[in-house]
């Protein structure tokens, strides 16, 4: 059975980011791929409702973060998720990239400002679809982000010392 | 001197400055030494979560096909229904009027949202939404 075309070929380009950005919040690649196949059928159900004026990617997008930040309160309710259990990507792929490093100092930061990262990195979204996203007024997309790239330097730097 | 807000280097960065503006930042970026290694650090971080991005990244296997036999489903089933209680309700037309008619109705309401719900299941399939960069 055909899926239904518009939809899918909007989606498409945008599930390798998809992939990356459940991946960095859940911090396990099979849950990632949950995470991303659930929004897209979800997405698909609510799709006769999407406003053609607004970003399908910061639309799409929306509904996996809310889906992804579900998961993680049943995690954290159900505590049965230890810490620090990141999976990152094999060190044999990118052996020059310090995952790790960076992760820690992710999760020092404020939970804005590593939104807002994971956002605009991972889920590869505009200050446009970052502010529809987030629900904020594009100059606080500029400033947080901003701020988020300065205290994520501070603390890599720190880790260096 | 052009007055910059440090959060415009981010947006610099980002390509997210309107033309002209993007070309005075540069401009003074150029003759700014402390400007420039600022921006310059700016873009090494920026190049290290771009490469944390890439390595993240793989292609998830998603069955929309499978998604859409869902909702088909439920608009079989929907149809089923109808067509039930139609049968029901022409039976029940002779001796209770009543019940009929009540059977009718719903029959119809049934006939009528399964029939939208197929038309705009249909919709989805006429035109991609942009994709906005």
């Amino acid at each position: 059975m055909a899926a239904p075309s518009a939809y899918a070929l909007a989606l498409r380009p945008l599930l390798p980011a998809a992939a990356a950005y459940a991946r960095v919040l859940l911090r396990n690649r099979h849950d990632a791929e949950d995470a991303v196949q659930h929004a897209a059928l979800r997405g698909l159900e609510q799709f006769n409702r999407f406003d053609t004026n607004r970003s399908f990617k910061a639309w799409w997008f929306t509904i996996l973060r809310n889906h992804c930040l579900d998961l993680l309160r049943v995690r954290q309710s159900a505590r049965t998720e230890p810490l620090g259990d990141l999976d990152p990507p094999a060190p044999e792929q990118e052996p020059e990239f310090d995952w790790s490093r960076l992760e820690t100092a992710i999760t020092r930061l404020s939970p804005e400002h590593r939104e807002i990262l994971r956002l605009r990195y991972f889920a590869d979204l505009s200050y446009r679809d970052l502010a529809e996203t987030l629900q904020i007024p594009p100059g606080t997309v500029m400033s947080r982000l901003h701020l988020a790239r300065l205290a994520l330097r501070r603390f890599l730097s720190e880790d260096e010392i | 001197m052009t007055q910059i807000d440090p959060a415009e280097l981010s947006a610099l960065l980002d390509g997210e400055l309107p033309q002209a503006r993007a070309a005075e930042l540069r401009a003074a970026i150029t003759a700014n030494p402390a400007l420039r290694a600022e921006f310059e650090a700016l873009a090494d971080d920026d190049a290290n979560w771009r490469r944390a991005a890439a390595s993240a990244q793989f292609a998830p296997a998603i069955d929309l096909a499978r998604a859409r036999l869902a909702l088909d489903s439920t608009a079989i089933l929907s149809g089923i229904l109808a067509v039930l209680l139609l049968v029901r309700g022409l039976s029940k037309l002779p001796d209770a009027m009543a019940w009929g008619l009540a059977a009718q109705a719903v029959t119809l309401c049934a006939v009528l949202a399964w029939a939208i719900h197929l038309v705009l299941a249909a919709d989805t399939t006429a035109t991609a939404p942009a994709t906005k960069p």
